[in-house]
């Protein structure tokens, strides 16, 4: 699969900006946030924190939840406000995985 | 979650037009910095110590570099180091203000022999210049300690202080004023050049070149040995120049310029490790400055062990320096931060809430890489046909005109990307 294009897994939807120069990550990660069907969170693979990304995202009601590796430098979790079953999975995936 | 090392604060950005007035007034300054090198001609070269060059170098070094480095200080001092500067808006209006206008009278006084408005002009320059680095110093103690870009923004302004005492002292010895004898305007250029201009760029380099041109971190040694060493340079230099100790002064100098080569290398040698392969116009300007800066630092080699080879080769290792260091540099940061910003601007006017679905323009729609790549095309002839006048002095007056040009482009450039974003947002509206 190409760098940036989405893939559906389970309730997981994935999206490696690794190889993309700033700002298109915010762009990709904003551009796929409204496509997200009930019960899915966004998993972004980052080769930085991408701090301006959070402050767009508590504006669009989404939450997030970040941590260093293993996969990427950052992976980043994010999930609508309200969708409770996206929260839980997205945190269990943050903290478990 | 705690935030990286590396990472940016840019919610904590100023708002756009804190710096932006900066960067879209600067080009057009430079512009005419071009014209009048077209103006003088060869004389521009022949005699670049006489007022009218000294009014051109002023003109560009004021109204476009130090405008632009005003500006991206403003911007990046609370996005890297968290450190806000106190009353940016009102040090924004009042700066800006200061530093378009006083190299025009200063310029004007030099070039007209009006030792009235040269004073105005230096007058009005020195206290843009002691306004923002009382304001910028105030930001860097602001700023978490221990980040090595905040600290070589620190040396910049400590630099850029030093060069603006050291010029007004060789403004008060040029109107015949009873200051003690000394190279005052030889320190001014040291400082200004290798310290504010070289220190900044360093700093600023090694937060943007990994994140805008996909390359490797500078490792931490590549970032503090040259910044210490130009930093020990710049004063071992000045301190045995004011003793008269010409050997000592030409191998302090000597470790400034090693200092700036190793940069150089170090960001060429990254720019080659760089992880995406795409062509883009802010990378090459970055190439084209650190080849610039070598071969500048080579003229000055020349000048300096060889007295007698003419005033071509000052010439060279000065446009080479200002032109092809410092002007690709900001322009290819100006590429980058512009568009970024007005960007930035319009999604948090677009969507400011939940379900707002207001179509922001990409980056490339505000700024069409080949546009810029244009532009570049002839920035880079611009700068060789100024360095080459050295040689060939006759070459002054077309090299002039096609700098204008070039600086004159890019002030379109940006200003059309500021237009097409304040478009976006009123069809929004």
């Amino acid at each position: 699969m190409s760098p940036g294009e989405p893939e559906v897994a389970a309730r997981e939807r994935r999206l490696d900006v690794r190889e993309l120069e700033p700002p298109e990550p915010l762009e990709r990660a904003l551009a796929a946030l409204p496509g997200l069907g009930p019960g899915e969170y966004l998993h972004m693979l980052h080769r930085r924190e991408p701090l301006l990304l959070y402050d767009l995202l508590e504006a669009q009601g989404f939450r997030h939840c970040a941590r260093e590796g293993p996969e990427a430098p950052w992976e980043i979790f994010i999930w609508r406000e309200g969708d409770e079953a996206a929260r839980a999975a997205a945190e269990a995936a943050c903290h478990g995985g | 979650m705690l935030a990286g090392m590396a990472g940016l604060a840019l919610d904590r950005a100023p708002p756009l037009g804190v710096p932006l007035r900066f960067l879209l007034t600067a080009p057009f300054l430079a512009a005419g910095a071009g014209l009048a090198v077209a103006a003088l001609g060869p004389a521009a070269v022949t005699a670049r110590l006489a007022g009218p060059a000294v009014a051109a170098a002023h003109l560009y070094t004021l109204g476009f570099v130090t405008m632009v480095m005003c500006g991206a200080l403003l911007q990046l001092l609370p996005v890297v180091g968290g450190g806000t500067v106190p009353a940016q808006r009102t040090v924004a209006a009042v700066v800006h203000a200061l530093l378009a206008v006083s190299p025009l009278v200063l310029g004007a006084g030099l070039a007209l022999g009006a030792p009235a408005a040269t004073a105005a002009g230096a007058a009005l320059a020195a206290a843009a210049l002691a306004v923002f680095c009382a304001a910028g110093l105030a930001g860097v103690r602001a700023c978490a300690r221990g980040q090595d870009t905040v600290r070589a923004i620190g040396l910049a302004l400590v630099a850029l202080a030093l060069a603006l005492a050291f010029g007004l002292l060789a403004a008060l010895a040029r109107a015949r004023w009873a200051v003690p004898a000394a190279p005052w305007g030889t320190f001014h250029q040291g400082w200004m050049l290798l310290g504010w201009v070289g220190a900044l760029v360093m700093g600023v380099a090694w937060q943007v070149v990994p994140m805008f041109q996909m390359t490797p971190p500078y490792p931490p040694a590549a970032r503090r040995v040259p910044l210490a060493a130009l930093l020990a340079g710049l004063v071992g230099w000045s301190v045995a120049r004011a003793a008269g100790s010409a050997p000592v002064a030409a191998a302090a100098l000597g470790v400034a310029a090693l200092a700036l080569a190793a940069f150089a290398l170090a960001t060429l040698a990254l720019q080659a490790r760089r992880r995406r392969r795409l062509r883009d116009a802010t990378l090459d300007a970055w190439r084209l400055a650190m080849l610039a800066l070598l071969a500048a630092l080579g003229c000055g080699l020349v000048a300096a062990v060889r007295p007698g080879a003419g005033p071509g080769w000052a010439w060279a290792a000065g446009t080479l320096y200002l032109a092809g260091f410092a002007g690709s540099a900001i322009t290819g940061m100006l590429y980058k931060i512009v568009p970024f910003l007005l960007w930035l601007h319009m999604h948090r006017r677009l969507h400011p809430r939940p379900g707002a679905t207001a179509r922001v323009p990409h980056l490339r729609e505000l700024l069409p890489e080949a546009r810029a790549r244009r532009q570049l095309r002839l920035h880079a002839l611009a700068v060789a046909l100024l360095a080459l006048a050295g040689a060939w002095p006759a070459l002054a007056r077309p090299a002039g005109l096609v700098a204008a040009v070039a600086w004159t482009l890019l002030g379109v450039e940006l200003a059309r990307a500021a237009l097409a974003a304040r478009r976006a947002l009123a069809a929004a509206a």
